[in-house]
């Protein structure tokens, strides 16, 4: 149920890729260079946009928004239990206070108070990701995305962010993944009808603007966004050969959110429509509302905006989990024009919050969290052959993925390193891992918990988060309590259940300087 | 969500009371038919405009208290107790600038890798233990051990950031280590394009031996040339008190904080060695190319940088230089933003920021923009520069950009690791502790006039240089033919 980087926004993506799209001088962080071990170094192991998700719409640099963020935390005054000895990990419950309703028209509303900050963060999002896209239409919904950044009836072309920036607004941004797109801006507290107003209008009437101009201009936006971030990228386009060797056709999860040209291309302003009546509908929505508000003028404020928007029919999106069974390994090859050698090893896992999904989040940490981790020591520390070790459960709500990925130093083999991971995961199955081992992953992942939650903005994020994959608002607590229970005898009882050698997709990529830098599949098997 | 299934149970039970044998009185007079359900929303005056905001909210700027260690180190702790968490950062003023290529950041990263009491693999293990968000390097400007914890673990996290600062050992096995990664780091960097592109920037802009020609990580070249004697010989140059200052914000009194920090790093000793900062290089001379070109082939997309040597953060025009360039560049509805993605589709983003460092660092504008249209977004990014050199900028334009940058100035220290990253920029640059405080005032003093006199002041077409990392066979033709020269170009291998 921790998603890491996963989604990354186009914002952590700017991030990721350097200063030419940063802030102008004064914007906080300097570019640092740091050792990598920390979990704090901010070159991502992963590939951006790794996973069904794709990077939304817009805005060139500034902070990123706890990308899509995990669960979440915190309440104003969280408490932070017994000082623990350093070997020991440190208790900490935490609690997220908030209060729901839904409005006759079905839009339901979370309300989360946090008055440490004069700021507010809206938080809509539409259940709805590239799962429920139409057949010959994959990328639509994260198309249809930044269709809504262009207008609706009352507010003009281009004018949706100049009406934010110019009200100070810290975080502006859309984003879709596989399994919704969310809509979000944090704006001094002063400004929440502002919010409530742009959020509201392009819920009621985006259909009044948006035209064939608006939609071949944001095709060739997207289009752009694809040529940088896979096309252009390194090792770019293997997400999507891992999702074709693990996902049979027709899944929901097979192809990427960002679409193929071919799809964009197809789409017509018939499918605009169909598809914003279909699903932004109030009824197939949340908002949240997080941060410093007085609630009983915000409550006035939501049904004043939101409750005259009519209710639509039931949106048909997919909700219940879609497991996939490999009955054998599959080994891709693939040739990238890249510097690195790559192994890519993904085993299909159980949806977020299902039995066994934190308990592989913890698994993850004992793979790879520091230099003393199992398979960080080993390739990176004692092997020496890997420039990089990721290991994270990537929740969804169809089904997961456990995705191991390894980078390999210049001219190794990645041969010696699927061996070393087999060995490692091997270990995981065949004996309960140890007690430092358990309170150091644990540690972090609790940790991470109260960090991310000092944002509003990752508040009101990680409140729908839980809302939409835990069908509970509330899921942080008990995700809390779940990382401080878990036992070493379970974790291998996961391990057995999830991990098996027979049923995965290793992809290992081989530089080619023939091949397309983003890759090439040269081999299934 | 349960809502509906509740009025559905009234709703049932509403039926059987209707259903009870009725007594017959006299008929009542026919309901008021109910009003058609509407199908579509329906419109109302309170959506025509935006509305209005309510009053204000008053930035409280952090409250810096100061305190001094008793060997000189200064302290700067930001107190908050809103959640039990602490961020620490030790801040040392002089990183990459000093030094061959590549040695404060090899500094940096090996700060955590082994030490006169700890090895590399217990200092990650212990770090790990305790949950922090921690880490060790170097930026230009200066150099930083850092760790956030919940606040009950402040004491073991001082411990291991006191023990990285003052004990660095630099053992021969880990700088081989660290040594390998940071080549093979540099072999990746070539694999990406905006990477590739900024290392180009600073390649063209700045004369041999100025520090911000190369990489803060070094060449392949400068890094073998490493010794540990070169990187404890900059350790001990540096990492000294009267170098180094300690910045803490969030769970923790001034009081408590300082008697801990005493113990931790009270007994530190040594003097820094003088190195001035980089000074500003010679402007370009007359004759050297004006455009760059990193050869790509099959690239879709070309990283263009339209750039020129910057400024020093200490800058006077600090402030109408901010203003331009987030008019420029700065925000999604910037003229470049708005010129490049939103009107002609070029990106998928464009912007503009000047990287001020110690010494005046790059100026840069421009995005990834689609192959075929690389020449004409060139040309644009040059019209935009231009235009805001020559017109003052529109009075609703420039107070718009005022109220972005004030209005979101809360927003910027949320979090304690925003705030402390924040305090340790004074400590860096020299600014005053008022900073923050008095920045509201000092955006908003900024005039149209000082914007377009401080934009001409320091960029100008002649100095520009176009930077390309993209297909040289799709794009030579057309950049040849926008009269800036023939391109100077690079093999993709560079």
């Amino acid at each position: 149920m921790r998603l890491l980087a996963a989604s990354s926004s186009a914002l952590a993506l700017c991030l990721a890729t350097g200063a030419l799209l940063a802030q102008p001088a004064p914007a906080p962080p300097s570019p640092w260079h740091t050792a990598p071990a920390g979990g704090w170094a901010p070159a991502p192991v992963l590939p951006p946009n790794w996973r069904a998700t794709a990077p939304a719409s817009p805005v060139p640099s500034a902070a990123p928004q706890a990308p899509l963020a995990p669960a979440p935390v915190m309440a104003p005054a969280p408490i932070a239990a017994p000082v623990a000895a350093p070997t020991s990990s440190p208790a900490i419950t935490v609690s997220l206070p908030f209060t729901t309703y839904t409005l006759p028209n079905g839009l339901e509303v979370i309300l989360h108070e946090d008055h440490r900050t004069p700021i507010v963060t809206v938080n809509l999002w539409y259940h709805v990701g590239s799962k429920d896209e139409p057949a010959g239409r994959n990328g639509f919904a994260h198309l249809f995305e930044h269709l809504m950044f262009q207008g609706s009836r009352h507010v003009g072309e281009d004018l949706f962010f100049k009406y934010l920036e110019r009200a100070g607004a810290s975080d502006r941004n859309g984003t879709t993944n596989q399994d919704r797109t969310n809509y979000f801006e944090t704006v001094p507290s002063n400004q929440l009808e502002l919010a409530l107003w742009l959020e509201s209008d392009r819920m009621a009437f985006l259909l009044d603007h948006v035209d064939q101009a608006t939609l071949d201009s944001q095709r060739d936006v997207v289009k752009n966004e694809r040529r940088q971030n896979y096309e252009n990228a390194p090792y770019g386009l293997v997400p999507q050969f891992v999702h074709e060797a693990l996902y049979p056709p027709g899944h929901p999860y097979r192809n990427l959110t960002i679409g193929t040209p071919a799809d964009l291309d197809a789409a017509t302003l018939d499918d605009v429509r169909a598809f914003f009546r279909t699903f932004y509908v109030p009824n197939d929505a949340t908002l949240v509302v997080a941060g410093d508000f007085d609630p009983g003028r915000t409550r006035q404020l939501v049904e004043q905006y939101f409750a005259p928007i009519l209710r639509g029919a039931p949106a048909p999106v997919k909700t219940q989990p879609w497991p996939v069974s490999p009955e054998r390994e599959v080994r891709l090859k693939v040739a990238a024009n890249v510097e690195l050698p790559r192994v890519v090893v993904t085993w299909p896992s159980p949806p977020a919050f299902a039995p066994g999904d934190q308990e592989l989040d913890v698994l993850a940490q004992v793979l790879s969290s520091g230099k003393s981790s199992r398979l960080e020591k080993r390739l990176v520390y004692d092997m020496q052959i890997a420039q990089s070790v990721s290991v994270s459960q990537q929740s969804a709500q169809l089904g997961s993925q456990f995705d191991i990925v390894v980078t390999l130093q210049k001219g190794k083999s990645p041969d010696d390193a699927l061996a070393a991971i087999d060995a490692e995961v091997a270990q995981l199955r065949s004996a309960p891992v140890g007690e430092h081992e358990l309170v150091r992953s644990r540690a972090g992942l609790v940790a991470d918990q109260v960090f991310r939650n000092e944002r509003v903005g990752a508040r009101a994020a990680g409140l729908n988060w839980c809302r939409q994959l835990a069908g509970d608002p509330a899921c942080t607590e008990k995700a809390v309590a779940r990382y401080q229970a878990v036992t070493p005898a379970e974790l291998q009882a996961t391990a057995l259940a999830v991990l098996a050698p027979e049923r995965r997709v290793v992809a290992i990529i081989v530089p080619d300087a023939s091949a397309p830098r983003a890759g090439r599949l040269t081999e299934v098997k | 969500m349960r809502s509906p299934s509740l009025s559905l149970a009234l709703g049932a039970l509403a039926l059987v009371a209707a259903c009870t044998p009725p007594a017959l009185p006299p008929a009542p007079p026919p309901p008021p038919r109910p009003a058609p359900a509407p199908t579509v929303t329906p419109d109302a005056p309170f959506r025509g405009q935006a509305p209005a905001p309510a009053p204000e909210p008053t930035f409280v700027p952090p409250v810096i208290a100061q305190a001094a260690l008793s060997n000189g180190v200064p302290v700067l702790l930001v107190e908050r107790h809103d959640m039990p968490v602490v961020e620490v950062r030790i801040v040392v003023r002089r990183g990459g600038e000093v030094g061959a290529p590549g040695v404060g950041a090899f500094v940096g990263a090996m700060l955590s890798q082994g030490t006169k009491h700890r090895s590399a693999l217990a200092i990650s293990d212990a770090f790990e233990t305790i949950g922090a968000d921690w880490g060790t390097g170097a930026s230009y400007d200066a150099t930083l051990a850092h760790a956030q914890v919940v606040s009950s673990q402040l004491d073991p996290a001082l411990d291991l950031l006191a023990d990285c600062v003052r004990n660095s050992s630099f053992p021969r096995a880990e700088v081989e280590r660290e040594r390998a990664k940071r080549l093979s780091t540099l072999a990746q960097d070539r694999d990406r394009p905006a990477t590739l592109l900024a290392n180009m920037v600073g390649f063209t802009l700045y004369p041999d031996g100025h520090a911000y020609k190369l990489p803060l990580m070094g060449t392949d070249a400068s890094l073998r040339a490493v010794k540990p004697d070169t990187l404890s010989q900059f350790f001990h140059d540096h990492f000294t008190p009267d170098r180094a200052t300690i910045v803490v914000a969030g769970d923790v009194t001034k009081d408590v904080l300082v008697a801990k920090l005493e113990r931790a790093f009270g007994s530190w000793r040594g003097r820094a060695a003088k190195v001035d900062p980089p000074a500003a290089p010679p402007p370009p001379a007359a004759g050297e190319p004006r455009v760059v070109l990193v050869d790509r082939p099959g690239a879709t997309q070309t990283g263009v940088a339209v750039a020129q040597v910057g400024v020093a953060r200490t800058t006077e025009d600090f402030y109408p230089l901010l203003v331009a360039s987030t008019i420029l560049g700065g925000q999604f509805t910037s003229r470049l933003n708005l010129n490049l993605r939103e009107k002609h589709a070029f990106t998928y983003g464009a912007s503009a920021s000047f990287e001020m460092r110690h010494g005046p660092g790059p100026f840069r504008a421009g995005g990834a923009i689609v192959r075929e249209h690389t020449a004409e977004a060139v040309q644009e990014i040059f019209a935009e520069i231009e235009r805001i050199a020559k017109e003052p900028v529109a009075d609703d334009e420039l107070a718009d950009a005022k109220s972005y940058l004030v209005r979101k100035l809360p927003a910027q220290f949320e979090t304690v690791q925003e705030t402390a990253s924040s305090v340790a920029q004074l400590a860096v640059y020299g600014l005053p502790l008022d900073d923050y405080a008095t920045r509201a005032a000092k955006i908003a003093a900024v005039t149209a006039a000082e914007v377009q006199k401080a934009v001409a002041a320091h960029l100008s077409a002649e100095a520009l240089r176009v930077v390309l990392v993209g297909d040289a066979a799709a794009i030579r033709g057309p950049l040849e033919a926008l009269g800036l020269g023939a391109p100077l170009e690079y093999p993709a291998s560079k």
